[in-house]
């Protein structure tokens, strides 16, 4: 009893304590709102009283102003200038003229502008460069390059290469925005990354420009930052300066792929003809994609000079894709002397799972082929051997496939290859199926196969006729 | 003298007050209002000689708004509309809707005073040339 009786008080010590802290509570938050409430109203009061600031002093016609209109104009800004020194006023003010800067254009824009630079809200703009803070440096390059203040591209060009991403990023479209040879300083300084949203952000705002004496991006085509190179690339394209052909050859070999890449879409939208030897050269140097954006701008540009790199292209490619392109440029440069793909092993290679089962087909790679046209052009006696030199090189799941192909066209050329497959090969199945398509042929192999050259005599004699 | 009537539609004070003062320039007098019920409880009664609102109002659109206009009050005053929904959607949408002209903001202020001197027959410096009768 005497422990419920403690128990009891103790509870209502609780309640007393929770009863306390939740009216200090209420209180605090009845407070806090009508606080929030006032500064609401008075906010809204001083944006009515700013609005009618800002349409009094934006349409004011001295010119039509009697003295005492003038004077009372006069009063009015003085007025308003104290009102600023306030910095929440001031704050509000600028948020108002930026967001109004937005709404209107032409006339009232300009007068809006010079309204704002009247009133030296750009000199507090350019204090607040000085913070420490990122946020408020940030808002107020915006604020300057909003209300195109020029004379803040000075201050504000020490941010260009600034660590903290925001600022860097405002002061890049602030510098290329407030002058025109902005674009030249940025390029000229720039260290870091620019993202692609980036240079697509410049080159809208340099293309918004009327009158803009743009320099010349191929200047740029060697900078160390990749970015740079990108960006004069884009700039170069997006302006179409034609005469950065003759630089391209750099930026076609240059070691990041991005800015190769984008290198040829400029020799192909340009034509650029003083690249092709490069593009010669570097052919065989080059990837699979790369061979690719060549042969697209020999296609786009190539003339009849260009027949005979195209030719060895055709004779030494093993890629279809490539060997079709360079085919159709045959086509369109020389088409007498472009011939068809009849080749049999090419068919088989466009339809290498044909009457197979799903298990035999598995995971496989496509079999690398040669193609049909280079072999018939070597000759007689020689056909078939560039088949041999990537046979021996396949795997047993492609080298059955070759033989199915052959076995498909039964063409009697083939005939040496089979017998060189009987004599070399080492897997019973592939021996077996070979010697299965030469009694095809009327030809019993475990006879005649002494007959047959050596296979690594007809590889060397293959290569020397090449 | 008896000032012609616009009715001035949108939400954002500032740009509403520097408008009405545009508009008092061109020696009109300016009803302007918040959003779209005010003003068809303003038009069951008042009758400007020109509209211009937004398309973005609160309870009802622009568009609802120039549809309660030339459907049910059955009037041809002419409507401007302006919005920074600068869309050849937005453009068909106010056309269909009733509007007689789309402007898209930022606005040039000397666009909208050709459509006034058009519409209202004003004088180049802005001013009416007849007075309402």
């Amino acid at each position: 009893m005497e422990q419920f009786t403690m128990g009891t008080e103790v509870l209502y010590g609780f309640a007393k304590v929770f009863g306390a802290t939740t009216l200090c509570y209420l209180v605090f938050v009845f407070l806090y709102r009508t606080r929030i409430v006032r500064r609401k109203k008075q906010s809204a009061a001083k944006k009515e009283e700013i609005s009618q600031w800002i349409g009094e002093l934006l349409f004011f016609d001295f010119g039509e102003a009697s003295n005492r209109e003038k004077e009372a104009y006069l009063l009015k800004k003085t007025q308003l200038r104290e009102w600023i020194a306030v910095k929440e006023n001031r704050e509000l003010l600028v948020a108002q003229m930026l967001r109004l800067r937005l709404d209107v254009a032409g006339e009232a824009k300009n007068t809006l502008i010079t309204l704002y630079k009247d009133l030296n809200l750009h000199l507090y703009a350019v204090q607040n460069l000085k913070s420490w803070r990122w946020e408020i440096v940030s808002a107020a390059i915006l604020e300057l390059t909003q209300m195109h203040m020029a004379e803040a591209y000075i201050p504000i060009r020490g941010f260009l290469n600034d660590k903290r991403k925001v600022v860097r990023e405002q002061a890049e479209i602030a510098i290329i925005s407030l002058k025109e040879e902005g674009i030249a300083h940025y390029l000229d300084t720039v260290k870091t990354e620019i993202s692609e949203w980036q240079q697509l952000k410049i080159i809208e705002i340099l293309k918004s420009r009327n009158q803009f004496n743009m320099p010349n991006f191929e200047k740029w085509f060697s900078a160390h930052n990749s970015g740079t190179i990108m960006l004069a690339l884009r700039l170069a394209e997006a302006f179409g300066q034609s005469g950065v052909s003759s630089h391209l050859s750099d930026v076609i070999v240059h070691k990041q792929k991005e800015i190769r890449e984008l290198g040829y879409s400029l020799v192909q939208k340009f034509g650029a003809e003083e690249v092709k030897p490069t593009m010669k050269l570097y052919y065989w140097k080059c990837s699979g994609d790369e061979r690719l954006n060549i042969l697209q701008a020999f296609y786009s540009m190539g003339n009849h000079e260009d027949v005979g790199f195209m030719e060895e292209v055709y004779h030494r490619e093993t890629s279809e894709t490539h060997l079709d392109l360079a085919n159709k440029i045959l086509d369109k440069l020389a088409p007498n002397r472009a011939k068809k793909d009849t080749n049999p092993i090419r068919e088989a290679h466009d339809r290498p799972f044909e009457g197979m089962s799903t298990e035999e087909k598995g995971d496989r790679p496509p079999i690398k082929l040669v193609q049909g046209d280079t072999m018939s052009k070597m000759g007689e006696g020689t056909h078939g051997l560039s088949i041999l030199n990537t046979y021996f090189d396949q795997d047993n799941f492609n080298r059955m496939l070759l033989l199915d192909a052959v076995s498909k066209t039964k063409d009697k050329e083939d005939i040496s290859l089979l017998r060189l497959v009987v004599a070399k090969e080492t897997n019973l199945a592939i021996k077996i199926k070979a010697l299965e398509i030469l009694r095809s042929f009327g030809i019993n192999e475990l006879e005649d196969v002494s007959k047959t050259v050596p296979l690594h005599d007809l590889i060397k004699e293959s290569r020397a006729t090449r | 003298m008896l000032y012609r009537t616009a009715m001035l539609v949108d939400d954002d004070l500032v740009f509403t007050t520097m408008l009405s003062r545009f508009l008092q320039q061109k020696k009109l007098r300016v009803h302007s209002l918040k959003d779209g019920r005010a003003a068809k409880s303003y038009l069951l009664d008042g009758r400007p000689d020109i509209v211009i609102c937004d398309v973005v109002l609160p309870y009802h659109s622009g568009f609802e708004l120039v549809k309660f206009i030339r459907k049910e009050l059955e009037l041809l005053v002419p409507i401007i509309m302006i919005s920074s929904i600068d869309s050849e959607n937005a453009l068909n949408k106010s056309l269909v809707a009733g509007a007689n002209v789309f402007l898209p903001k930022p606005l040039d202020l000397g666009v909208l005073s050709d459509q006034l001197a058009h519409f209202l027959k004003l004088e180049p410096s802005g001013n009416i040339l007849t007075n309402k009768m």
